[in-house]
């Protein structure tokens, strides 16, 4: 049985009939299109399909999707404004914090949350507070680095 | 003086990743598509009497299943091995989409094709399969036993031993042994660990009833891929396309020809179904039904003078290559060649390699294939050997340290070699001289250690390897090169049009590289074998070389000048600098390639390389804490040094490097796949192994130690796999000089730890 | 399946009431998502308690701390009031997977399933907290002993009985509580071995000792033997050690293909003992750290 869903997502109010049994993720990516959440592992174990919701970060492949009612629903596509990417994305990609590309996605969100909670953290929070990500490919100093200098230019902007 | 090789330029593919614009095989939807699941043995070894899909087929919503009765039975190498194993070797082809023998727990049974993905796995519950049990064997030393129960009859008659005994022969080691004066001995164990990549395999199959078949996938090598599935299904090879969508979430040699097997059974079930079929594998799927590193044993002996002089190296290494071969025979012999040999002057080597099946999940290739393996064994055996000598093993591995212009086992030369400095580096990055062997009491103890080692920039001589593409000047004068090579996390297409621009002479946000796609180019061997930025780099810059001479041709008849006296630079048609005055007037080649086009000319190369092989060197040191009474081990630093020739694009070597450090870390301390008989590998998510999270990674220095190659374009040499190799080694050879035990089996868990305090130590 | 989001907890006891125990209580679902995939628990009908305010409090009430059953274990270990009276529950509920579990699992959760190394479980355990507990026939306190019914097993019916809070008794100036961790992997991954302690120290000695220990039989599984010994017992080195090996003598661990035979863990549940009771002596200046 379908129920009525009412969310919002990237700013768009969206207004769908969903099988509650269905995960957020399945609904962002099969029913809205937005595949750049991705599925690492479907069981909260990787961090690919982080999202933020409310402004937390969570993992939307073992969210339930009517958990997303009444909510606002940040994704990857949400992040770049007026064409600027965010200087998350920005540090992401000149860093050398993007390998394979797979885990990026997730990682930038929770990078997001992150500095949206705690706009200095130090390195080791940086690592504590993301090791929900996991990373085959970088090895993980560069996207340490590319919070960094992200948090480092996002206080100055609010500084400006 | 080059424009764009040497720089940090941000990765072309960065802005597509850090958007979520990026499409992988999983972001690939269309018209019409049905989902597929597999039906999987339970048991390690059995008959398939029959497979009964009456009632799954009447499930609403199913729409195709595949079964052995109804798919091609034509034997196949799910790997590149297929076709890229060398005359006069044959690759081993024993693998079926579904066979009437299942060899391992989850080895594919049947496949069904529905409307949805959930429909798809309820109606796997509903096939009826009537299995007859064999006796299973698990590991190397039982499988070689007289009577063992055979995995592959077919192919490894009487003896389980996959494809024949590798053997290496260099010099006499035999004659040679007894000159020596000191002999050390060590046998190491390794354990299975998986790539455990973020993308899972998958493949998107879309058969067309007229006879064509376009898969999206998540190969790292599409054109092996396409030529594979084309013999699978008899279909002529031109009717089969490969594409990476164009991404790829990661390769580590896991997907090396098919990934898996989900190209051939989206394709299978798309055949059937006459619809597109996706097939995504499940993260559970991944790691217990994809090749994994190879575990096993190597005994390592070394004859060396009293000086430390080496003079022989005999090795005898044991694999377990699981239930199917892939690429399994030829890992064997980079084991021998890269791994076990290292990075010395060894004037004698004996070398033999036993591939063994047994009924556990396929071993193949890993970053670093078998290189690690054989570099844990060799760098245990030096350790050994220095303290038989009472030798500092920095020390002692200087003295023997391959250099410039040194005569190897291999049929190609040392071009170029910093080994020297890459020791000496790593080690001053760890702060050798003030922390080796400096005495440790309390609970918790530190120590430093150093392994060194070689690889190769191309899969040469082991197996084929050549590439062809196209290059050409689109209308308004900017650059496109087309080649099939892939995109699977390192960064090549960014380095190679860094390269393609220099040596073109073209800007290079005028320049586009078209990948991934076996419809777009000619043949490429794929990403493996540290390969592409070296060996589609040796092809461009040839093209390039054959681009420019066209332009120049026709710009000379065209400015009315000598060919001869002209130069591309930076996109401009320029008098070259020695060339006699008057000179031209720079000419825009967007002008140039427009009044061209205007004349019915397009400046267009194509062209097809075997490249040559440049050995990358590299040396790593740790240090390492240990808590006596936990057996907890800690890295506090690693040190990477790397003889990478030129690094064309500095941050994605240290990428590659810190990339290597890291799941080298989890090699040695914690990654391992358990295998418990009658249910198998234990290890079947993300929480179960322990591959390093980011709170997990030490402070690392990645040094590139400045070098050129000869042969390699723009002097550039192999990186990818090569932090994998020398970082157990060290780790280990550093928790022996905290506590003064050496370990010879990985990893280093805390369990093993412990108990080997307490037998040292006591309670 | 149907997805009720209630409002109150009164509204929770209706649905409850009209599923006639088909339903199921979904707080985070962390676990619970999975569990009715894989067909370990089988639920015709979630209810949502995420949205009720009153169970999203934290707050001191009359010498207790309460912690509201759907406060997730971020809000939790990043509250002042937590990190002020419960470094150890602040440190335990960080151990929980991964941050972005922590965003969305609750405390109650980590509790009711029952499993026997949850780390956020385990620190509670030993400050004696009590679980409010609601149904069709009234509220009622249960003990941490009251909660376990086997291997994650919870003695509670989330198909008819809600927890609204968690209440635990504020620490007097001379008590503190620890917790210990012996892991493969910092993040992502379950125990191989957990210990919490809670003490009063008076004058050099032990006053009372509370100390839990997992995975090594049915939830956390209380050192009785321990506890009773080091009452009135000097605080020091050798009294954490032998209250380690008396620990032994209430565990039964079980070899783990993972995270460490039977063996390593009897070998090292001693060495976390006394890591934990020296913990608590340093934060309370008997000892250094």
């Amino acid at each position: 049985m379908k129920e009525r869903l009412v969310t919002t997502v990237n700013g768009r109010r969206i207004e769908r009939y969903v099988d509650p049994s269905m995960r957020l993720v399945d609904f962002l990516r099969d029913e809205l299109l937005l595949t750049g959440t991705k599925i690492g592992c479907k069981q909260g174990e990787c961090g690919a399909c982080t999202i933020i919701m409310n402004g937390t970060a969570v993992l939307s492949c073992i969210m339930p999707v009517m958990k997303a009612m009444d909510a606002e629903i940040l994704t990857i596509e949400g992040l770049e404004k007026d064409g600027k990417l965010h200087p998350i994305q920005d540090e992401f990609i000149k860093g050398g914090a993007i390998q394979c590309g797979f885990c990026t996605p997730g990682f930038i969100m929770g990078a997001k949350a992150l500095l949206d909670e705690n706009p200095s953290p130090t390195s080791e929070e940086v690592r504590e507070e993301l090791s929900g990500h996991i990373c085959r490919c970088t090895g993980y100093k560069k996207i340490e680095d590319a919070v960094l200098k992200a948090a480092e230019r996002l206080r100055e902007e609010k500084d400006d | 003086m080059t424009k764009y090789v040497g720089k940090n330029i941000p990765r072309l593919d960065g802005y597509d990743k850090a958007t979520g614009r990026g499409l992988y095989t999983t972001d690939i939807y269309l018209p019409h598509m049905l989902h597929a699941a597999v039906l999987r043995s339970p048991y390690a070894h059995a008959k398939v009497i029959s497979v009964d899909v009456s009632e799954a087929e009447k499930m609403e919503g199913v729409v195709a299943i595949a079964t052995k009765d109804n798919t091609p039975r034509t034997y196949f190498n799910a790997t590149a091995s297929m076709f890229l194993t060398n005359l006069p070797d044959k690759p081993v082809l024993d693998q079926q989409i579904f066979s009437d023998v299942v060899r391992y727990i989850g080895d594919e049974v049947a496949a069904v094709a529905a409307e949805t993905e959930a429909i798809a796995k309820e109606a796997l519950k509903k096939i009826k399969v009537v299995y007859e049990e064999l006796p299973a064997v698990y590991n190397v030393d039982d499988a070689m036993k007289d009577g063992a129960p055979q995995v592959q009859p077919d192919f490894s008659p009487g003896n389980n031993v996959c494809g024949g005994v590798v053997k290496i022969r260099y010099g006499d080691a035999e004659a040679n042994w007894d000159k020596g004066e000191v002999f050390a001995e060590t046998k190491v164990y390794m354990q299975r660990i998986k790539q455990a990549q973020l993308e899972t395999h998958g493949a998107v199959a879309d058969y067309n009833p007229k006879g064509h078949l376009k898969v999206y996938s998540t190969t790292q090598t599409p054109y092996p891929a396409k030529m594979i599935l084309a013999t699978i299904f008899d279909m002529p090879a031109s009717n089969v396309h490969v594409k990476n969508p164009p991404y790829v979430g990661g390769g580590f040699g896991v997907r090396i020809g098919l990934s898996a097997k989900a190209e051939a059974i989206a394709s299978a079930l798309s055949i059937l179904a006459k619809r597109p079929v996706k097939y995504i594998y499940s993260r559970s799927e991944d790691f217990l039904t994809s090749d994994s590193r190879h575990e096993g044993y190597i005994v390592s002996k070394i004859s060396a003078m009293k000086d430390g002089t080496f003079v022989a190296l005999d090795t005898r290494a044991y694999m377990n290559t699981g239930a199917y071969a892939t690429l399994g025979v030829e890992l064997a012999g980079v084991t021998g060649a890269n791994g076990t040999s290292g990075a010395y002057r060894f004037p004698n080597i004996h070398y033999d390699g036993y591939v063994i099946y047994t009924n556990q999940e396929t071993a193949g290739a890993f970053r670093g294939f078998g290189a690690p393996q054989g570099a844990f064994a060799l760098e245990t055996c030096v350790d050994q050997l220095a303290k038989q000598l009472g030798r500092d093993p920095l020390d002692l591995r200087l003295q023997n340290a391959l250099r410039d212009g040194d005569e190897w086992w291999f049929p190609y030369p040392i071009t170029s070699c910093k080994l020297m400095d890459c020791l000496k580096e790593a080690a001053k990055s760890i702060g050798w001289d003030e922390k080796r062997g400096k005495k440790q009491t309390g609970t918790i103890r530190r120590g430093v250690g150093i392994g060194c080692g070689t690889h190769v920039s191309n899969g040469a001589p082991f197996c084929l390897d050549y590439n062809a593409a196209f290059m050409r000047i689109e209308v308004d004068g900017s650059l496109l090169v087309s080649s099939a090579v892939p995109e699977i996390g390192p960064g090549s297409t960014t380095g190679l049009l860094q390269i393609a621009a220099d040596a073109v002479g073209v800007p290079m946000e005028n320049a586009r590289f078209a990948f991934g796609d076996t419809d777009v180019a000619p043949f490429d061997v794929g990403s493996h074998a540290s390969r592409t930025l070296y060996s589609a780099g040796y092809l461009l810059v040839r093209l390039a070389v054959d681009l420019r001479e066209q332009i120049f041709e026709w710009a000379g008849k065209f400015l009315d000048v000598d060919p001869s006296t002209l130069d591309l630079v930076d996109g401009q048609i320029v008098s070259k600098c020695d060339a006699a005055e008057p000179h031209i007037e720079p000419t825009p080649l967007s002008y140039l390639a427009h009044q061209a086009h205007l004349r019915a000319k397009q400046f267009v190369v194509s062209g097809c390389k075997a490249p040559t092989n440049s050995p990358p060197f590299h040396a790593h040191a740790a240090e390492v804490e240990v808590d006596m009474e936990t057996g907890m081990i800690k890295v506090l630093k690693l040190a990477a040094a790397h003889d990478v020739g030129v690094a064309v694009n500095p941050i994605l070597v240290e990428g590659q490097i810190e990339s290597g450090l890291i799941m080298g870390l989890g090699y040695a301390l914690r990654e391992e796949m358990t295998y418990q008989e009658g249910k198998g590998f234990y290890n079947d998510s993300y929480h179960k192994y322990m591959l390093p999270t980011m709170d997990e990674t030490p402070e690392m220095e990645s040094i590139i130690v400045e070098g050129f190659d000869p042969d390699g374009p723009f002097g550039v040499k192999g990186v990818g796999e090569c932090g994998m190799i020398p970082t157990a080694p060290a780790i280990v050879g550093a928790v022996e000089d905290a506590i003064g035990i050496r370990f010879y089996e990985i990893p280093l868990t805390p369990g093993r730890v412990l108990k080997k305090i307490k037998e040292v130590y006591g309670d | 399946m149907k997805y009720l989001i209630a409002n109150s907890t009164t509204e929770v006891l209706e649905f409850l009431k009209e599923a006639g125990g088909t339903a199921s209580i979904l707080a985070g679902g962390t676990d619970l998502v999975l569990d009715i995939e894989s067909g370990k628990k089988k639920a015709d009908v979630l209810i949502d308690v995420t949205r009720i305010p009153e169970l999203k409090k934290i707050e001191e009430v009359d010498g207790f701390l309460e912690i509201g059953a759907a406060a997730t274990l971020t809000e939790i270990h990043s509250h002042p009031l937590v990190r002020k009276y419960f470094p150890s529950l602040v440190k335990a509920c960080k151990k929980v997977g991964s941050r972005l579990i922590q965003n969305v699992a609750t405390l109650a959760g980590n509790v009711i399933t029952a499993q026997p190394a949850a780390d956020a479980g385990m620190a509670l355990s030993v400050l004696d907290p009590r679980f409010v507990l609601v149904d069709e026939e009234g509220t009622r306190e249960c003990y941490v002993d009251d909660m376990y019914a086997g291997f994650g097993v919870s003695t509670l019916d989330s198909g008819r009985t809600l927890m609204t809070k968690i209440r635990i008794p504020l620490p007097k100036e001379n008590e503190a509580a620890s917790f210990q961790r012996l892991e493969l992997r910092k993040s992502l991954s379950l125990p191989m071995l957990n210990v919490a302690a809670m003490a009063a120290i008076k004058e050099g000695k032990f006053e009372w000792v509370r100390l839990r220990m997992a995975p090594v039989g049915k939830g956390p599984v209380r050192a009785v033997e321990a506890e009773e010994w080091l009452v009135g017992k000097e605080v020091s080195e050798e009294t954490f050690e032998r209250a380690g090996e008396l620990a032994l003598e209430n565990a039964n661990p079980r070899s783990n293909p993972l995270r460490g035979s039977k063996e390593y863990r009897e070998a090292t549940l001693p060495v976390m003992v006394k890591r934990a009771l020296l913990e608590i002596a340093t934060q309370l200046n008997v000892m250094e750290g």
